[in-house]
């Protein structure tokens, strides 16, 4: 019962978790920001909305929102949300996977649209992402090899029985480095930016321009539901006490799960106010240092164990 | 000497698959002035073969047996015979997946060759599966030799089909140096094997015991041997110029089979012939597969020639099978055989599963050539609109080879993310370096997924880049059959991988016998199966359903419009070309790159009126420039002064032959 509830929680909770950053946001910033509940209402007029398809595309652009939603929701899927369990065994190398694969629909959709704002977010998104996978796999690497699994929920188990030491410099190392790309897989401050429109600063809305509609109604939900199922995770590996399976009744669980993401949302809110975006060229050094943390991670645990 | 099963399985059938295939070669060569007929029969009995290589490949693998026949033993030395087990039909189902692709395929592609040699290609394909064949049936290192050495001489002849153009030729020459380097290390690590063990059979010598300093001299020369010949950094530099050159179908085999007949060389000296070592060879193997995986592909990403990017892509797909290779061995050092036949089987699947995408990548190439003239992505583009059953079946492949779920490529690269977790519960050291691995290997993941984003993207997709693509139109029949029963086969194993897993995980634990126990520890089939179906089967009904929801919330106006490029028609110099498209990346690793660019002008009215802008961009390839160029360099220094005792005399030179003759008798006494 634990997981359909997990992901029913998670597929209504994704807009949320946006505007909640976003009010945030504004609020940091000495601006007023919008209401909370923003993006539904932003999803229901696009949900209304007609689509205008450019004259270049093909079958591939009208394929690729619904590839993007279904391997994100299948993505989230894996995630542990209140309970120790997602689907299958929930591996971190399929969610790694289903990530990499919304990534190269949305870039093929952006290619095929034949312009050249759209190409170059789907350049920079690529590139941007061959970066990331081994940050994440890094990160992941260094809480999978000491319980020596990755199946997710097996990994926040075992990572609750061990304790306080779950929380030691190992664990610190691996949650800066899976801090970084999550900054990355959500597109925020400082590696892109999600509020421009300014073509020569933007990475993932670049390749979102030639969307209307319910096409892009489908795929900023789409974003959402990333921003949720990779905080999520976060979520699950470093506080994984709170989940049912993990010494944790229904009720509690489902509490923790919404303060987690709304702690993890306003973490990434101040860390957007108080950046400036990288330059691309920078993008490298910051998420090579990500990798090397979770190296570093494994490295501290062989001297103080953990 | 026979020994064996019944009817699939009986030992006919180790002589008849070699048999059909020199059978279809001299029948192609037979009718040499009917260039149809030879292409259908040559290329049809070639699949026809494949299919026979395929079923005795399952036939073994599943009863898990070995059956051997001896051919001819004029001298206790000198033995011919074929043999097949677990581990060898492993890469005998590789072998039939990429050659029955690459010949179905080839019925129709090759009509281009019909007044150009075809016949002649076709008997050259036939024999060149025949010689892999044998290469992979080889009982003992004689047998073995004579194929592994017949397989390249053959496999040049295919290189150089097109020999009137220069560059063929060129390709062709580095080819046969690098494949002949090669062999010299294999010959030499056999032969060294050989003398002391004292035996030529391949099972022979596997029981044999030798000194730890003989098994690691002859591990490191088999091993450069095999890699040279499988393209792996830093012995890889014929590869990119031979692959492309070739006739597509030919590239297909060559990529597809070829490299895998070299992998099974490593795999039968690692794991049969000497059984497993120190942990060391693992490390060395994994790194040199790592090495090879991240510079393939990131070279991949510079080149703007379609059958070079696969080419190049090759390299960073026999680098992903070492680094399962590589795992293994150090697991099988630390103790832990059930892991350590879970890496080789993580291998092998990648080794079947690049032969099935790499084969219908080429073959895609051909057609894409064939349709438009060029192989050059800076002319391409809007094929998806012009050939689109086509332009779908590549589609497949080319989310196989970027290792996306739920396709093949995925599941074997799974595989090898959890060999290399088991060879970081080996020990502190091993975790930060599998760690390091593991994200090596993601990296070469996501270039790869940048890498054939920019392949489809920029070939198939947007609006064309040159004229050359208007007239472009589906590929023949054959070519779509052969695309659509790969990607079918890619589709099947990435659903279904536990199947897979199961059958492959025979081969890995049969290798020694000791290993046969270890196959009980693998993991389920079902565990790893079901997980990507499972996921994306509900993301997929989750989004069905939230379409359903929008159509029954009544329907929304559609129309298509043109694309906002600042008020400009958009035209489709615009868009970004392969080379812009690489730029960040090629920027981001520009230490291994070593970009440079040049902007030259022409001035109408200096310093305000260009009349020509000309760029120049190119990048180094490091390896070449800091190995192979001082080294031939020095070469043809010391073949320099060799020239000294080259007089042309001809007495002096049987003057040299009797010298010879004398040392040899005196050495040999």
């Amino acid at each position: 019962v634990t997981l359909p509830l997990g992901l029913a929680l998670g597929l209504v909770l994704a807009p949320a978790l946006q505007g909640l950053i976003k009010t945030a946001k504004g609020r940091l910033q000495s601006r007023w920001g919008p209401p909370p509940l923003q993006p539904y209402a932003d999803l229901w007029k696009l949900a209304r909305k007609g689509t205008v398809e450019p004259e270049p595309a093909s079958w591939v652009f009208r394929a690729a929102p619904w590839v993007v939603l279904a391997s994100t929701v299948g993505a989230a899927a894996l995630v542990p949300t209140i309970a120790v369990d997602g689907v299958g065994p929930g591996d971190a190398v399929l969610f790694a996977g289903l990530l990499a694969l919304g990534r190269v629909a949305l870039a093929l959709a952006a290619l095929d649209t034949g312009s050249n704002f759209a190409h170059m977010g789907a350049s920079r998104e690529v590139a941007l992402g061959a970066l990331v996978e081994p940050a994440l796999l890094a990160g992941v690497f260094a809480l999978a090899i000491p319980v020596g699994t990755t199946a997710l929920g097996e990994m926040a188990a075992r990572r609750a029985e061990v304790g306080l030491e779950a929380a030691g410099p190992a664990a610190l190392l691996a949650l800066a480095a899976l801090l970084v790309v999550a900054i990355a897989e959500t597109g925020r401050v400082p590696i892109d930016n999600p509020d421009t429109h300014l073509e020569l600063t933007m990475i993932h809305e670049g390749m979102l321009l030639e969307y209307s509609g319910r096409s892009l109604g489908v795929l900023v939900y789409a974003t959402h539901l990333k921003q949720l199922a990779v905080l999520g995770l976060i979520a699950a590996l470093f506080l994984p006490w709170t989940l049912v399976g993990a010494g944790a009744t229904a009720g509690l669980a489902v509490g923790a799960y919404v303060a987690k993401l709304a702690g993890l949302g306003l973490l990434l809110a101040a860390v957007e106010t108080v950046n400036a975006k990288l330059r691309i060229l920078r993008l490298p050094d910051l998420l090579a240092t990500a990798a090397a943390l979770g190296g570093l991670s494994l490295v501290a645990r062989a001297v103080f164990g953990g | 000497v026979l020994r064996g099963g019944r009817g699939l399985g009986s030992v006919s059938t180790l002589v008849a698959l070699p048999g059909w295939f020199l059978l279809c070669a001299v029948s192609a060569l037979l009718l040499g002035r009917r260039p149809g007929l030879a292409r259908g029969l040559g290329y049809g009995g070639a699949a026809v073969g494949a299919v026979g290589a395929i079923a005795l490949a399952l036939d073994v693998l599943v009863q898990g047996d070995s059956r051997s026949v001896a051919l001819f033993r004029p001298a206790p030395f000198l033995s011919l015979g074929l043999r097949v087990d677990p581990l060898a039909a492993a890469f005998l189902l590789a072998l039939g997946a990429g050659t029955l692709v690459a010949s179905l395929g080839a019925i129709g592609y090759a009509r281009h060759y019909d007044g150009h040699g075809g016949p002649r290609l076709a008997a050259a394909c036939a024999l060149f599966v025949a010689t892999m064949l044998v290469v992979l049936l080889a009982d003992g290192v004689y047998t073995f030799l004579l194929a592994w050495e017949t397989m390249s001489l053959v496999g040049y002849l295919l290189v150089v089909h097109e020999h009137e153009r220069e560059d063929v030729r060129r390709a062709g020459f580095i080819y046969l140096v690098m494949s002949h380097l090669g062999t010299a290390f294999v010959v030499a690590g056999f032969l060294w094997l050989a003398a002391l063990g004292g035996t030529m059979e391949l099972a022979g010598l596997a029981a044999v015991p030798l000194a730890p300093l003989t098994r690691d001299v002859a591990f490191v020369a088999l091993l450069l041997g095999f890699a040279t010949k499988a393209g792996a950094v830093p012995v890889h530099v014929w590869l990119p110029r031979a692959h492309p050159v070739a006739p597509s179908h030919v590239s297909a085999l060559m990529s597809g089979v070829m490299l895998k007949v070299a992998l099974y060389g490593i795999a039968r000296v690692a794991f049969d012939v000497l059984a497993g070592g120190p942990a060391w060879w693992g490390w060395l193997v994994l790194a040199l597969g790592l090495l090879s995986a991240v510079l393939g592909i990131l070279r991949a990403l510079m080149e703007r020639d379609l059958k070079r990017v696969l080419a190049y892509s090759s390299i960073e797909n026999v680098g992903i099978v070492l680094v399962g290779f590589g795992a293994a061995l150090v697991l099988r050092a630390g103790g832990l055989d059930g892991a350590a036949a879970l890496a080789l089987t993580a291998g092998l699947l990648h080794a079947l599963n690049h032969a099935l995408f790499k084969s219908l990548l080429f073959l895609g190439a051909g057609a894409v050539d064939r349709a438009t003239g060029t192989r050059d992505l800076e002319k391409l583009g809007g094929l998806a609109r012009r050939m689109p059953q086509t332009a779908a079946l590549i589609l497949v492949g080319c989310l196989s080879i970027a290792a996306l779920p739920p396709l093949n490529g995925f599941a074997s690269e799974w595989l090898t993310f959890q060999a290399l977790l088991a060879t970081g519960t080996t020990g502190r050291g091993a975790a930060v370096a599998a760690a390091a691995a593991a994200a090596l290997l993601a990296l070469s993941g996501g270039l790869a997924a940048a890498c054939f984003v920019r392949v489809y993207g920029v070939a198939f997709l947007g609006l064309p880049r040159s004229p050359a693509v208007e007239g472009a139109g589906e590929a023949g029949v054959p070519v779509r059959l052969a695309l659509a029963a790969a990607a079918g086969l890619c589709l099947a194993i990435g659903l279904l991988p536990g199947a897979a897993i199961g059958l492959l995980g025979r081969a890995a634990g049969a290798v020694p016998a000791d290993w046969a126990s270890s196959a009980a520890t693998l993991p389920t089939p079902g565990a790893a199966g079901s997980t990507p179906s499972a996921a994306l089967g509900i993301g997929l009904l989750l989004a069905a359903g939230l379409w359903l929801a929008l159509r029954l919330l009544g329907p929304a106006p559609f129309r298509r419009g043109a694309v906002w490029v600042c008020g400009f028609p958009l035209e489709s110099r615009m868009q970004y070309g392969a080379t812009a498209f690489a730029e960040p990346l090629r920027l981001f690793f520009r230490a291994l790159l070593r970009p440079e660019r040049s902007v030259h002008a022409e001035w109408v009215l200096a310093p305000h009126f260009v009349g020509r802008l000309t760029t120049r961009g190119s990048t180094q390839r490091l390896i070449e420039h800091h190995l192979y160029t001082p080294t031939t360099r020095a070469l043809l220094r010391f073949a320099n002064q060799l020239r000294v005792i080259q007089s042309g005399s001809l007495r002096l030179y049987l003057l040299y032959l009797f010298a010879e003759l004398l040392t040899l008798l005196a050495v040999a006494r």
